[in-house]
């Protein structure tokens, strides 16, 4: 499958001009990832507050703002859920953790969402960068810290799955 | 896949809410600041003070010996709340300015005239509602503890001639093995780079690392605690010389383990 690839042109941006130009990319890989709108904005929020820190050794020759950004919001994710996790085995012993569910999205239909939420959090990643932001396959592999061609394969296999999912809700 | 589905998905594509919008358009307005204050740091700041520390050690019997120095220049008004801690040997015999410490919270260490003077590269500028602080650290080596004890002595008077004072000292040299001297000094923020300077020709550096940084609010570390708490815990941890402060790790991902993400996100 081959997938348009929506590149940014290498130049030096002012954070603030990044921070709006692809605000809506970084919460939309994060809606995509967490399954929670409101945890979304939390973690785009600290994604872009990490950014801002960071913002001076931002290299646009290595990879542009948007992917930057990804990779960042990435590892805000991480901690998050990483915290998460290690706060849910301290309190499964008392109450059963909420289940996080992705909240209605606006324009897709119920069965694209009910397939969407059946996929991995890898699988609707790679989606989310992929399809949903149109990074190109080397710079989705940055954001995930795998090949191009680990990247091409799983996208490949969450479509394919998707599809499949789609068919049965159908 | 069907190209249909792909493009709802492409134009279902989640939107920020005005609320985060103009949380990040906030978030933005302040970078320039941030820019500047970092530009700002080549010039002259009136009305801040720098603590410069240092410590010194030496090993007898290899008859070498070591020299830290670590600056560090908080909000004047922080002062130096452990000045005079540990100050023994020659620091008692080499005066420190008159009230030093308290005076330091008030003033700035710096002549007026010169604080007004055409910027040096080590200085740092004000940021408006910020706090900087400025700290260096800088191990020297000197050939024994002779030269350890004119090296102490002189970076004492170092300090006291850029119109700085001296902190505290602890200085340590036994007849036999590891001798050392630990030494906080403050000197005003245009003479940092004298200080550097002027104590890197006392031995052989070793080790040198300079950090600025900014905090908003009005005061750096916990209530009560001013520069010399945070300027001797580091001294203290840098006597080692294999515990220098890492750099700060990248931002990137490129360590993850990739497949993570499914095991940590629950209904993946």
């Amino acid at each position: 499958m081959t997938l348009p690839a929506r590149r940014t042109p290498i130049r030096s941006v002012s954070f603030a001009a990044a921070a709006a130009e692809h605000l809506d990319d970084v919460y939309g890989y994060l809606v995509y990832l967490t399954r929670d709108r409101t945890l979304a904005e939390d973690l785009a929020a600290e994604t872009f507050e990490k950014a801002l820190k960071l913002w001076k050794r931002y290299d646009p020759r290595r990879a542009s703002a948007r992917t930057w950004l990804c990779q960042i919001a990435r590892t805000t994710a991480l901690d998050w859920f990483r915290a998460e996790e290690r706060r849910r085995r301290r309190e499964e012993s008392v109450a059963r953790p909420d289940v996080i569910e992705m909240a209605a999205s606006e324009g897709l239909s119920p069965e694209l969402e009910a397939a969407l939420a059946s996929l991995s959090a890898g699988e609707r990643e790679v989606i989310a960068l992929r399809v949903l932001l149109e990074l190109d396959g080397e710079e989705a592999a940055r954001v995930l810290g795998i090949s191009p061609t680990a990247v091409s394969t799983r996208l490949s296999r969450a479509l394919t799955k998707l599809e499949e999912r789609m068919a049965v809700h159908v | 896949m069907s190209e249909p589905l792909l493009d709802q998905i492409r134009e279902a594509k989640p939107a920020a809410s005005p609320e985060l919008r103009s949380r990040i358009r906030a978030l933005g307005a302040e970078a320039p600041s941030a820019r500047r204050s970092r530009l700002a740091s080549l010039h002259l700041r009136p009305g801040r003070a720098l603590a410069l520390a240092g410590s010194a050690a030496v090993v007898a019997a290899l008859g070498a010996g070591l020299v830290k120095g670590l600056t560090s220049e908080p909000q004047s008004h922080l002062g130096a709340t452990g000045a005079g801690q540990g100050t023994t040997g020659l620091d008692q015999s080499v005066s420190s300015p008159t009230g030093a410490p308290e005076s330091a919270t008030k003033e700035p260490l710096a002549p007026t005239g010169n604080l007004g003077a055409p910027a040096t590269a080590d200085a740092l500028a004000p940021t408006p509602g910020r706090l900087q602080r400025f700290q260096a650290e800088m191990r020297l080596r000197v050939a024994d503890v002779e030269e350890l004890s004119g090296a102490t002595k002189r970076a004492m008077q170092i300090a006291q001639s850029l119109r700085g004072y001296v902190v505290s000292v602890q200085y340590d040299a036994p007849a036999q093995g590891v001798g050392g001297a630990q030494i906080v000094l403050r000197v005003p923020t245009a003479r940092v780079q004298t200080a550097l300077t002027q104590l890197s020709a006392l031995g052989t550096i070793l080790g040198q690392s300079r950090d600025a940084l900014r905090r908003a609010g009005s005061a750096f570390g916990p209530p009560g605690m001013g520069d010399a708490g945070p300027a001797q815990a580091f001294a203290r941890r840098s006597a080692t010389a294999s515990e220098m402060p890492a750099p700060a790790a990248s931002p990137g991902t490129a360590g993850e383990e990739p497949d993570e993400i499914d095991r940590l996100f629950r209904g993946g």
